[in-house]
């Protein structure tokens, strides 16, 4: 039998693991199992929970999100699987009808953080000053957005307080807020 | 973004006769970007008013000047102009036109919150005529490079630019590829094997998740990889073939970065080091391929950034200086070497600063373990399935040290030692950020991993195509026999 040299060895090593890569990617893309947990929506208060595969219904877009992404009244949009949430949050926050501040007020856990406890516990100083810098510059951001399943710890909560807006998160996030 | 092309092409005049016509059609946009990106910050620097059509008409005039004088001076010497300029320019122009056409009429771009306010920053740049109207924070955080590049959307009915980014894309992964064959074509590997090689591994990378997110995805990582992909690949030909023209361009893709991210001018620093302290490359040439790095950097970090950052961030060693003595170490390094007593140093210019970044993380890890800790955490859970990168980040650091095992390419101290010094360094981002990193496709660290993702699969094809160099070829009867 005659001996493979080092560098055949590699080479085949290479093809072999660049396609099992790919197959995993592909299969792996295919097979990621839907979030079993639903989709939490705050709406004037109310928690309204949404399966992921649940149709809703668009009737009012709002926002220059729902704008780029081509979402118009009438639209009909699915709930997506947990794993890309994140991307579709703000869409459906766009479409969701904003809230007063004062109605946001009545969402229960959000009134007992202040921004420095939630900057201290979180390490997320800097997102917390540009938020903050925003609104004392006067600027007005094209979308009153929170945000995502996946990423609780980020600056949403202030934006959610000081902007008036519908809170969208699953359940762990959800007890990360310190809601019910 | 056909205009860029052209530009772009008419930007590598000097390098014509030393790139084939893929090389070519591969890099036009990218350096039209890189030439429109740098005008953009010269022209804001010395206070005119932005606008997307005078920089694009000023990057032009400039472009033409270029292209000009090589022409005049091909005529005078008597040289044709190549035509293969013709052929890429035709190619170009087509293939940007329909991929622009195409990504108007579907609808494919992927946004985030951050992507958002890369586009408001866009705005207030194209309505103010300055950065002073964006905000502060959010200049920090995504710099001035994105919102450059979609500045000249926003009164579009799109409202940003959707081609730009799949356009960089596409361009990024075919200079990829044709880096990868030229690798291999030089190390001796057969047709198949190329072939064989260059298709598994790009069945890898355009299979995973977030390569294909970041294609379509406002923000800034996609057009880092390309342009840092490029810009190592082009100083390895001009290393490689003593083709020294092949250093502007390069040099070019550099210049993109220090205002594209804010920890970009030492990300950027760890990969333009190796080629300023490569002995063959002449001294006057290592100064052309550093000037527009050091060029941005300067006129970004110490001229324009200063004049709207929060005083936080003006420390000496906050994000504006410290970026800017960041790069100055660098031009003084570079500066160092014409003493001749000091050059058998240089090799060790990459060393040092990987040394620096260690003792910066152990420093800090000492001062603050939790960020490393949850760092590491998350870095773990991204890689392996959190971060959607699907198995890339499995398979490709078993090639890579395979590669650096079996078959260390020539010159592998362009290509690897820097990717093993980012990878510190991402670790240290971590603490440079003033935040540890998380879970999630959102994290930073997970993005920050599709900068190195094309110069990583370069690399280990190049040590690939070392390897097969005198194997017999991949056929199914020759697995068979080997077993």
């Amino acid at each position: 039998m005659p001996s493979v040299s080092p560098g055949t060895r590699f080479g085949w090593f290479f093809l072999v693991a660049a396609v099992a890569g790919a197959l995993g990617n592909i299969v792996g893309g295919l097979v990621v199992p839907p979030s079993s947990q639903p989709v939490r929506f705050h709406s004037s208060g109310e928690l309204v929970d949404l399966v992921v595969g649940e149709q809703i219904h668009v009737t009012e877009t709002y926002g220059l999100y729902a704008q780029l992404r081509e979402i118009a009244e009438g639209d009909t949009i699915t709930i997506p699987r947990r794993r890309v949430l994140s991307e579709h949050v703000m869409t459906y926050l766009s479409l969701l009808e904003v809230e007063t501040s004062d109605d946001l007020r009545t969402v229960a856990g959000l009134e007992r953080l202040t921004a420095a406890d939630y900057r201290n516990a979180l390490r997320f100083d800097a997102k917390f000053e540009g938020v903050i810098q925003t609104r004392v510059r006067g600027a007005t951001l094209p979308y009153l957005v929170a945000s995502v399943a996946d990423d609780p710890t980020e600056w949403f909560l202030m934006l959610a307080r000081d902007e008036g807006l519908v809170v969208v998160a699953d359940r762990a996030a959800l007890a990360l807020l310190g809601a019910p | 973004m056909t205009w860029l092309a052209l530009v772009g092409l008419a930007l590598l005049a000097p390098a014509w006769d030393r790139l084939p016509p893929i090389g070519l059609v591969a890099v036009a946009l990218p350096t039209g970007v890189a030439g429109y990106v740098l005008a953009a910050l010269g022209w804001i620097a010395v206070g005119l008013s932005f606008s997307t059509v005078m920089v694009l008409a000023a990057t032009s005039g400039v472009a033409v000047a270029v292209a000009a004088t090589t022409l005049w001076r091909d005529l005078r010497s008597g040289e044709p102009t190549p035509t293969a300029v013709l052929a890429s320019a035709a190619v170009v122009v087509v293939a940007s036109a329909a991929g622009a056409w195409l990504l108007q009429v579907v609808h494919l771009t992927r946004f985030t919150s951050d992507s958002l306010r890369y586009l408001l920053t866009a705005e207030a740049l194209e309505r103010a005529g300055s950065p002073a109207a964006a905000n502060v924070y959010q200049l920090r955080m995504g710099q001035l490079v994105v919102p450059l590049l979609h500045a000249g959307g926003i009164d579009s009915g799109a409202g940003y630019s959707p081609a730009i980014i799949p356009l960089l894309a596409a361009s990024g992964v075919l200079a990829a590829g044709w880096l990868a064959w030229e690798g291999m074509e030089r190390a001796g590997a057969s047709l198949r094997w190329r072939w064989w090689l260059l298709g598994t591994a790009a069945a890898l990378v355009l299979t995973t998740n977030r390569v294909g997110y970041h294609a379509f995805y406002v923000n800034g990582h996609m057009t880092f990889a390309v342009v840092l992909v490029i810009g190592v690949g082009l100083g390895w030909l001009a290393v490689a073939r003593h083709h020294w023209v092949l250093l502007w361009p390069a040099g070019l893709m550099f210049g993109v970065l220090p205002a594209l991210r804010p920890e970009a001018v030492i990300a950027g620093a760890l990969f333009l080091v190796p080629f300023l302290v490569e002995e063959a490359v002449p001294l006057r040439a290592r100064w052309g391929m550093a000037a527009p790095f050091l060029a941005a950097a300067v006129v970004w970090d110490g001229v324009i950034w200063p004049r709207y950052a929060a005083d936080a961030d003006l420390a000496l060693l906050g994000p504006v200086r410290g970026n800017l003595l960041a790069a100055l170490g660098v031009a003084a390094g570079l500066a160092l070497l014409a003493a001749p007593p000091l050059r058998r140093f240089a090799r060790w210019g990459p060393l040092a600063l990987l040394g620096g970044l260690v003792a910066y993380l152990a420093v800090m890890t000492v001062r603050d373990p939790d960020v490393m800790r949850f760092g590491l955490s998350a870095f773990g859970a991204n890689i392996a399935i959190e971060g959607l990168w699907g198995l890339l980040w499995l398979v490709l650091p078993m090639l890579v040290l395979g590669a650096l095992l079996v078959a260390p390419p020539p010159f592998c101290r362009l290509w690897f030692a820097p990717l093993g010094s980012y990878g510190v360094a991402l670790l240290a981002f971590a603490y440079l950020r003033g935040g540890g990193y998380r879970v999630g496709t959102g994290d930073s660290g997970s993005r920050m991993l599709l900068h190195v993702v094309l110069v990583a699969v370069v690399a280990v094809i190049h040590s690939a195509g070392v390897a097969v160099a005198d194997a017999p070829e991949p056929t199914l009867r020759s697995l068979r026999r080997r077993r």
